[in-house]
């Protein structure tokens, strides 16, 4: 024991540990410990005494926490019990090893009082410091979790040793923690009479006014006061103290004490009593629309008006009481709603949320209101004014409908205007007619029959003309919709009837599609579009839209296919007649055996690929259906190798422009999916070959190249073994045929929708950024030889290049991109390279920062570019992030300079460019100004 | 500044205009445009008020309509009105006008900046110093002049 010097011992804890190893292993039990420590435990001298009590404690929360019987903690904590009694010096290290001992499974419960009887009556709680003071709280916080019942029994005592430890605590760490343990305690013990005293202490702190300083990340003002609120409505007791303090705070001028008391009512509706709510409602209601008026912050003012419903929906319990309250409210309002009033808006705001909390006032709201709104409508002359009445009615009758299943026009007879107002609104132009529209729509499942019939006359003439006001027309149709779904074979009978075809219709149709009653109907009209060759093209573009838009919906697209769309469509295709609409059905056709499963789609190209194959071999441009047929397939089913040389030979055949397209992609789709086997390799060789051949035989024809490119991007997608070889090889031939170079496009850009996973192809993740890293590597190697083309195959290749990719290489391209800024004259590349700095600039500036000067004379330079307007804004918008990104002394050398630069700038003959060379020169200007 | 009393402590507040919207003209690279009065008061609109925590634009100390440009002569008139006659801040208000205009126009204009003829008690005395190249340029030697003048018109983040 001689070994234990000093308490501030570097190896303190060490020693500790060692004694705490003989315990658990049974080398020496506590007791033998105590019988040794007992010279220092009696020792005279108090921080002989501390050093003995610090030895056990430290121990005992070493050791495990089954290691002791009843007994043994039973002496312990009596021991601790005296020892509180002892000097200030040695309660700190007591209250430690109460802690400790306190967590032990075979901690008696009895001993529970005892111990807080001594720390309640010995130690002085507020007198500690900060973290003993914790140490107390987590002492309370543990036995109110493991000793709850122990708590109880010792009723008041408890409560009052807890209310003079904790009155006066002032550390936002310590009243975090306590606010947190707060909400349990109060919620486990009565308070009696000691109710008043606890709300005092705790109110003390409302509201919380704590500035934390900038070091502190995890405690703020907002945590505090978060934290106080549960406390202070915790039990119903502290209502009668908590609401007139809230109160008496709203009037405050602070703007938090305003926010916190709002939160203090809205919190209190939990748990106060409503006879509470009641008693203060006129003094509430009359302090919030106080608030409302004369405040124009909008945060105070919906806490406001939130408020407001909860404390009516709090006493609507009393009918009478409440309906007293809101027609209180609606007498004193209504004046104000006449559409010039400065209070229309703050009025209209509160009658709202009165309506909104419950039954009883939203009855009584709609009530007063509703007649005078209504005859107010009739009054006023501008449609502007009667729009504004009209939406604070519908408002009203929202919120009346929220509480009510339908428009009781015995209790309120006015309130049957509404809807007829709205038609009535829908008559007029443009904006009322969507006020209306809206407003209908809200209401659909309480609208009488004659003015449903009404406004499916409107639906009808609005559906079937093609629509200017594109807001309106989503208002019709959402108003459609929501008909539809309550009243199917209504909207049937009464909107779509007519036999009309147009495109709109169509449009209008399509959004009813997921309700089940119209689903069968909808599949039909567009099958009956479809007999018609007029009718055709556009039933094919809305068909389109809509299944890009259901991508997902498996049951729609088979509700589709059930009906032979399939067979329908290839017939169509394969007509001499209707060319044009080849690309629709192509695409409608991946959307709809895309999603399908293995053998399904075998089934379709069983009975189908034969006749287009050879119709499309016969006359290339139905080559486009054979793709629709083809491209999304699932990678199981391997096409015969016919189809690829079909492709192929198109593509490097094909006059026609858009058939070559989709003959390249086709076979690049195909190549993707194809298995790695042998054959596939010999295949490749060979239409390795036939590029090559076409190549040599017509110089001037780049698309042999450009397939090779397709071909190689269809590779390295799949991370195919060949693909880098291609790629090496296709990055030979643009050597010597320069013009060539949107290839590298091909292999950056992503969004092919031939080559996308919903075509089931092979994608790799990051495929692109390894493509970036390898080219960019190759060009970098060789960039001396031909600067021109390759700045502009850099740019070519950065187009697409995700910024992420560009960010990690950029330290390798920095040099490219300078000299493409100094050679470069193309507009189109230059501007990316400019969007490249810009974003480099605002992820990683410190890239630019180390190239300062090589970039902002290269910048400066493009300022005054000819060609292009975009070029130069771009090259001043990047002027204008130097400012804000880089230190000054860095800047200050090229301060003049920019400034010369740019007052050219402002006399630019393009306006927008002046705009930004305003801008970036004020900035320069006041970069180092004194403010 | 260090003004104990507010001079006019409650000012009529109008609503700002919104962003000049582009036209299609403004995107064509081969059409010249021309500087036009909206384009001035786009330069000056954002300019604070050294008194309140507003632009001279919700002020209505500067408007569109009392700026007169001439593209072929190079000349600007920017007339400003000061909320009350008696604004000892009209000068300061002028002077910053002038100077954002100095920095934010090529040099090729000459810039007038006067105060709307019958807005002011001392209209002739501001408009002769504000006039006056060599004042304006003493003022703005003038140290503590000079900052509240960058804080009026330092820049405001674009809507």
């Amino acid at each position: 024991m001689e070994q234990f010097q000093d308490i501030d011992d570097e190896h303190f804890s060490e020693k500790c540990s060692i004694v705490a190893k003989d315990i658990q292993r049974g080398d020496l039990t506590v007791l033998s410990l105590i019988e040794n420590l007992g010279s220092l435990l009696t020792d005279t001298s108090a921080t002989k005494r501390e050093l003995g009590i610090a030895v056990l404690s430290e121990v005992l929360n070493k050791i495990p926490s089954n290691c002791l019987n009843a007994q043994e903690l039973s002496v312990i904590s009596s021991f601790y019990a005296e020892k509180l009694k002892d000097l200030h010096q040695v309660v700190p290290p007591s209250l430690k090893g109460i802690l400790t001992i306190i967590e032990f499974e075979n901690f008696p419960g009895q001993k529970v009082a005892v111990l807080l009887n001594a720390l309640f009556h010995n130690v002085s709680c507020q007198q500690q410091q900060q973290a003993d003071r914790n140490t107390i709280y987590r002492i309370f916080d543990l036995m109110s979790r493991r000793f709850s019942t122990e708590l109880i029994s010792m009723k008041l005592e408890f409560v009052y040793g807890v209310l003079q430890s904790i009155d006066g605590e002032r550390d936002p760490r310590n009243l975090l923690f306590l606010f947190k343990w707060l909400k349990t305690f109060l919620g486990l013990v009565s308070l009696g009479h000691l109710a008043e005293d606890f709300f005092e202490v705790l109110a003390c702190y409302f509201p919380v006014d704590f500035r934390a300083p900038p070091s502190e990340k995890g405690i703020t003002r907002d945590v505090l006061a978060d934290a106080l609120l549960p406390c202070l409505t915790a039990v119903p007791d502290f209502g009668e103290f908590c609401i007139p303090l809230a109160l008496e705070k709203l009037d405050s001028s602070l703007k938090i004490a305003k926010l916190d008391s709002l939160k203090l009512l809205i919190e209190g509706c939990r748990t106060f009593d409503s006879s509470l709510y009641l008693e203060k409602a006129p003094e509430i209601s009359s302090q919030l629309q106080k608030e409302i008026f004369s405040n124009p912050t909008s945060d105070i003012k919906s806490l406001c008006l939130e408020t407001m419903t909860a404390t009516i929906n709090k006493i609507s319990s009393q009918a009478d009481a409440c309906e007293d309250i809101s027609r209180n409210i609606v007498d004193t309002l209504k004046a104000n709603l006449i559409p010039d009033s400065r209070f229309y808006q703050p009025s209209e705001d509160i009658l709202y949320h009165v309506a909104l909390a419950s039954e009883n006032s939203s009855k009584c709201v709609a009530k007063e209101i509703v007649p005078v709104l209504a005859n107010m409508y009739v009054i006023t002359s501008t449609m502007d004014k009667k729009l504004f009445t009209l939406r604070t009615l519908v408002k009203i009758t929202k919120a009346y409908l929220k509480y009510h299943t339908s428009l009781n026009t015995q209790e309120i007879p006015d309130i049957a205007k509404v809807p007829i107002l709205c038609v009535e609104a829908m008559n007029s132009n443009g904006i009322s007619r969507k006020i209306g529209c809206d407003s209908l729509t809200a209401m659909v499942q309480n609208l009488p029959q004659e003015v449903r019939l009404k406004l499916y006359q409107y639906l009808r003439t609005g559906i079937h003309s093609p629509s200017e006001n594109a807001d309106l027309k989503k208002s019709e149709l959402e108003c459609l919709k929501n008909l539809a779904s309550h009243y199917p074979s209504e909207v049937k009978l009464n909107v779509f009837e007519e036999d009309s075809k147009n495109s709109s219709i169509l449009n209008s149709l399509t959004i009813l599609v997921n309700l089940k009653e119209f689903r069968d109907f909808v599949i039909e009209h567009f099958i009956n579009f479809l007999q018609n060759v007029e009718t055709i093209p556009f039933t094919l573009d809305s068909m389109k839209d809509l299944l890009e838009r259901e991508q997902s919906n498996k049951e729609l697209i088979q509700a589709f296919l059930d009906k032979n769309l399939l067979d329908i469509l290839i017939a169509l295709a394969l007509r001499e007649d209707l060319t044009a609409t080849l690309p629709n059905v192509s695409r409608i056709l991946k959307l709809l055996i895309g999603p399908l499963d293995v053998s399904l789609q075998n089934e379709i190209l069983e009975r189908h690929l034969k006749v287009v194959y050879e119709k499309s071999a016969r006359c290339h441009i139905y080559l486009i259906v054979l793709d629709g047929l083809v491209s999304a397939l699932r990678r199981d089913i391997q096409v015969c190798y016919e189809v690829l040389e079909l492709a192929l030979e198109i593509s490097l055949l094909s006059q026609d422009g858009d058939v070559q397209k989709v003959a390249v992609q086709l076979l690049a789709n195909l190549i993707n999916k194809r298995n790695d086997d042998e054959v596939f390799n010999l295949y490749l060789d060979e239409i390795q070959n036939v590029c090559l051949t076409s190549i040599k035989n017509d110089n001037l024809n780049i698309d042999p190249i450009l397939t090779m490119f397709w071909i190689t991007k269809a590779l390295v997608m799949r991370n195919s073994a060949k693909g880098i070889l291609w790629l090496d090889y296709v990055l030979k031939l643009l050597d010597e045929h320069n013009e060539a170079v949107e290839g590298l496009e091909i292999i950056m850009k992503d969004d092919y929708e031939s080559l996308s996973s919903a075509c089931h192809c092979n994608k790799l993740l990051i495929y692109r950024q390894k493509m970036f890293v390898y080219i960019t590597n190759r060009i970098a190697e060789k960039y001396s030889t031909n600067k021109l083309f390759y700045s502009k195959a850099t740019a070519c290749l950065l187009k697409h290049t995700p910024s992420q990719a560009i960010n990690m290489q950029y330290k390798k391209i920095s040099k490219l991109i300078l000299l493409c800024l100094e050679t470069d004259e193309e507009s189109e590349n230059l501007n990316i390279l400019l969007k490249i700095i810009k974003d480099t600039l605002l992820n990683d500036s410190a890239l630019i920062e180390d190239h300062l000067e090589d970039y902002l004379t290269r910048i400066l330079r493009l300022t005054s570019f000819k060609n292009s307007m975009q070029v130069r804004i771009k090259a001043i918008q990047c002027l204008v992030h130097f400012t804000s990104l880089f230190p000054l002394y860095k800047l200050i050398p090229f301060k003049s300079k920019v400034l010369q630069c740019l007052s050219d700038c402002i006399d630019d003959r393009k306006r927008l460019v002046r705009r930004e060379a305003v801008e970036a020169r004020s900035l320069w200007f006041l970069m180092d100004a004194p403010i | 500044m260090s003004v104990d009393q507010l001079e006019n402590q409650n000012p009529d507040v109008y609503t700002k205009l919104d962003e000049r919207p582009s036209t299609l003209e403004e995107e064509d690279d081969s059409v010249v445009d021309e500087f036009d009065s909206r384009e001035i008061f786009d330069l000056i609109r954002h300019i604070n008020d050294p008194e309140h925590p507003l632009t001279l634009e919700q002020l209505h100390v500067v408007q569109e309509d009392l700026i007169d440009i001439d593209n072929g002569n190079g000349t600007v008139d920017v007339h400003f009105t000061p909320t009350i006659p008696h604004c000892s801040m009209a000068t300061l208000i002028g002077l910053s006008i002038r100077v954002k205009l100095l920095r934010c126009l090529p040099a090729r204009f000459k810039v007038r900046v006067e105060v709307t003829p019958g807005t002011h008690n001392a209209e002739l005395q501001v408009n002769k110093q504000l006039a006056d190249k060599e004042r304006v340029a003493a003022a703005l030697e003038n140290s503590h002049l000079i900052k509240v003048i960058n804080q009026c018109i330092s820049f405001r983040a674009r809507a």
